[in-house]
């Protein structure tokens, strides 16, 4: 992702939980494993295995091939939109078990909304409550400011300057609610090459259809994995009318996106934790 | 999100204040409990949860990690399960001021060897 706060202090430690410690204070995406139990006296209880998303690992369960198994779910677990901390069950080379609580640390989920019009303002509001990193691109002065959005980061910006000022990573989420067809255009075309992992677009399935023809006829052609990034008709079906209605079915959305869940009623559901699909 | 980082805040502060320090980690949820694996506190000789806070003190003076199963069937009321029914298990570990506390194994008296320098660093291909 970006290369920044290169002067952290991350590269001075030299333990597990201190290398974890900064991780959680500087946000960055990390795993941290650490033995509860085993089945073999010789596995030190309490031991920890670090790995970040950005580096090598650092630490030690007591054996080899535990360690090697460990690293490599850490990495998968990394590879995951939303992974989740859990405990998990690892087979020894003699023969053995050993309970290693794998714990997730993820840095703050981005959603970006390219639009500053009316119903963006109930997006942005509930979005930072939820604790995303909240951006704002729309290159209208009156309508794009800190009043109006508060709490979230202004990018005053037309179409030229995004691809240096807009910064896309695989955990920023998009809402594309320009109401203008040229910068809706734009921003489809901005954002469908990007690694956003969801691009939800208001607006109804016709008037997304003509952008994408539109952009055709540019020779702006885009592959089926990344036109099932786009969301549109955006939000989940809950009969939204108002602007805050609509905010709250496109969150849901979101959440239900990123969290790997389906996203209807819980009720004659068996499980409640248990995500639909990963 | 946010909370992982007010914990480090919160140990960050308690290593500056020198107090001692026991970390307490969600591991293992089954049933309907309220929060779910890796939620955790810090309880630096303060007041937390009562009886984690016991154990807690007991980690801190002993300097060795425990594993401690709460079942919350029996109407055991308390902040993480809400009286929801299922079962919570809490590692409760210490944090030394360095963060380079000695490992210990519960199941032997013996002192194993920080991890210190052996182990990964520096053999992995970066992701």
């Amino acid at each position: 992702m970006s290369g920044q706060k290169e002067n952290s202090s991350r590269d001075l430690v030299k333990e597990p939980l201190a290398a974890w410690t900064v991780c959680l204070k500087e946000e960055r995406a990390a795993v941290l494993s650490t033995l509860l139990e085993s089945s073999s006296p010789a596995l030190p209880v309490g031991a920890r295995l670090f790995v970040p998303e950005d580096g090598e690992p650092l630490g030690d369960l007591g054996d080899a091939s535990l360690n090697r198994l460990v690293v490599e779910l850490a990495r998968k677990k990394l590879d995951t939109l939303y992974p989740k901390s859990e405990t998990c069950q690892f087979s020894l080379p003699g023969g053995g078990q050993a309970q290693v609580f794998v714990d997730v640390n993820l840095p703050p989920f981005e959603l970006i909304i390219f639009g500053a019009g009316h119903d963006a303002i109930p997006l942005a509001k509930f979005a930072v409550q939820l604790g995303f990193k909240t951006t704002v691109v729309d290159p209208r002065p009156a309508y794009a400011t800190e009043e109006r959005f508060p709490g979230a980061r202004i990018i005053l910006a037309d179409v030229n300057s995004w691809e240096e000022r807009v910064n896309i990573g695989r955990r920023t989420h998009v809402v594309v609610m320009n109401h203008h067809l040229e910068r809706d255009r734009a921003t489809l075309r901005f954002v469908l090459n990007s690694p956003a992992p969801y691009v939800g677009v208001l607006g109804p399935r016709s008037r997304c259809q003509r952008m994408l023809e539109a952009l055709e006829k540019e020779g702006v052609i885009f592959r089926e994995e990344q036109l099932a990034r786009m969301y549109n008709p955006v939000g989940l079906d809950i009969g939204a009318e108002t602007s805050e209605e609509v905010a709250i079915s496109i969150l849901s959305e979101i959440l239900a996106f990123r969290n790997g869940h389906a996203g209807g009623f819980l009720r004659g559901r068996e499980s409640v934790h248990q995500p639909a699909r990963r | 999100m946010r909370e992982n980082r007010e914990i480090a805040l919160a140990m960050e502060e308690a290593k500056r204040a020198g107090r001692k320090m026991a970390l307490a980690t969600v591991v293992r949820v089954k049933g309907s409990a309220y929060r779910r694996e890796g939620a955790n506190g810090v309880i630096s000789g303060g007041c937390l949860e009562p009886d984690v806070t016991e154990v807690a003190k007991q980690v801190m003076a002993d300097g060795r990690p425990v594993l401690k199963r709460y079942d919350l069937d029996e109407d055991f009321v308390w902040g993480l399960g809400l009286g929801c029914p299922g079962t919570v298990d809490i590692w409760i570990e210490p944090v030394s001021d360095d963060g380079t506390e000695k490992v210990t194994d519960t199941s032997r008296s013996s002192v194993e060897e920080n991890a210190e320098g052996q182990g990964f660093a520096g053999k992995e291909g970066l992701s």
